[in-house]
């Protein structure tokens, strides 16, 4: 093909990219480390906050988070670090769930049981950036 | 970088575009109305086919390798990527990840490891290709337009094989305070996938359902939104779960009978003057409710 060629070709491919990803409004992905404070975990905890597709992941064991490793977006999926999301055991038992809101510089977690009671409390905040 | 886009050409075959129509349509087509092991199966097939030679030609379009060391090349990267992603949570996790950052949604995956049967397909597209290039080498216009478009449309096809959303907007999760009635009540956190509108539940014993929801085995659990709205409006639209199963058999005298599992309950929200309520049926739709338990939407 020659480069007019090439460039049909590019149209044609751009305009089937559009067509294949459809209108799906949930395409963020970000993630961040934050320490753990509350009384949801028995020791200071750092781990790495994530969401894709609206999903959200604690990438750490809950039996040292004291925290569900899943969750979810709320329905205006805003961003990770603005709170507004839940995290919920789906499978393991006990029920926890844990729902996050922002107050000044940090994520306040608040954590029921399956009757609605409340657990425990978690504090998330960003780790202060090292000097280099 | 010198491009070579006569490597194209290699695509221009019949079977690799008939494979690509076949991953296209069983995806976005046949596993929507039929939905069964044929097409869970069949995008497999074509995957195992078609990668072979997309990673051939996209290697050969940028490197002046020989055909034959393309091939295995190709073979060698569809056997690694389909089986890490069949068998490993972590690899399709960063595969959804991956997706997510150039802009498309992410796929459902189904662990089944008789899925690897499909990599039967990579030493098949190997040999076609081998086979093909031997008795056609020459790349006409035809054949380059044809490849172009099985390129472009092959990769596309395999990043997006997934079934068409019934909602392809976000629907959070809905947390509700189940009251006792039908289990002994407590939080629950509902939520319906946008691919069928299964309903999850988590926490489902607060409604007397079994402690995992959805479930399969002798007491299978399932659930759908009956909502028409996208995002779902789970507070305010109806959805339903089964508990159990029930089965039709035939009488002797041509007529049939409906025999259901011990526990069998049909159950759905209803809305009400007085707010949603969970309601639950026994195997006659006549039944009287088995028990009924309001839901309060918990901001």
């Amino acid at each position: 093909m020659n480069k007019v060629g090439w460039m049909r070709a590019a149209v044609v491919v751009a305009w089937l990219a559009g067509a294949g990803c459809d209108t799906y409004d949930c395409e963020n992905a970000e993630s961040f480390v934050v320490d753990e404070a509350g009384t949801c975990a028995s020791a200071p905890q750092q781990f790495t906050l994530e969401v894709s597709s609206c999903r959200v992941r604690v990438l750490a064991d809950m039996a040292l988070t004291g925290l569900p490793a899943t969750g979810a977006l709320g329905q205006d999926h805003r961003p990770l670090r603005q709170g507004g999301f839940i995290l919920f055991t789906e499978d393991v038992a006990p029920f926890r769930l844990c729902r996050a809101r922002r107050v000044e510089y940090r994520l306040e977690l608040a954590c029921v049981d399956g009757t609605g009671a409340a657990v425990c409390d978690g504090i998330l905040t960003e780790p202060e950036a090292k000097p280099e | 970088m010198k491009l070579r886009p006569a490597s194209v050409a290699e695509l221009g075959g019949v079977a690799p575009i008939v494979a690509v129509v076949v991953l296209v349509l069983n995806d976005h087509v046949l596993k929507r109305l039929f939905h069964n092991g044929v097409t869970g199966k069949l995008s497999d097939l074509a995957i195992c086919f078609v990668m072979p030679l997309l990673v051939s030609t996209l290697v050969g379009v940028v490197a002046p390798w020989r055909v034959e060391a393309r091939l295995r090349v190709g073979a060698a990267v569809a056997c690694v990527v389909f089986a890490s992603l069949e068998m490993s949570d972590t690899a399709a996790a960063a595969f959804n990840t991956a997706l997510s950052w150039l802009g498309i949604r992410h796929m459902v995956m189904t662990r089944d490891p008789s899925d690897l049967l499909a990599l039967i397909m990579v030493p098949v597209a190997v040999a076609y290709g081998d086979r093909r290039l031997h008795r056609a080498p020459r790349a006409t216009q035809w054949a380059k337009t044809m490849g172009a478009t099985a390129l472009s449309c092959g990769v596309l096809a395999l990043l997006a094989t997934s079934p068409l959303p019934t909602c392809d907007r976000w629907s959070a999760p809905v947390i509700f305070q189940a009251d006792a009635g039908c289990g002994p009540g407590g939080i629950i956190v509902v939520e319906a996938d946008e691919y069928q509108a299964f309903i999850a539940i988590a926490n489902p014993a607060a409604l007397g359902l079994p402690s995992r929801f959805p479930s399969q085995g002798s007491e299978p659990t399932s659930g759908q939104y009956r909502g028409t709205s996208c995002p779902y409006l789970l507070a305010e639209e109806e959805w339903g779960v089964t508990v159990g199963s029930c089965t039709l058999s035939s009488t002797a005298n041509g007529g049939s009978t409906r025999t259901c599992t011990p526990t069998y309950r049909d159950c759905r929200t209803e809305l009400g003057a007085d707010g949603l309520f969970f309601v639950c049926r026994g195997a006659e739709p006549s039944d009287q409710p088995l028990c009924r338990a309001r839901l309060t939407v918990m901001p």
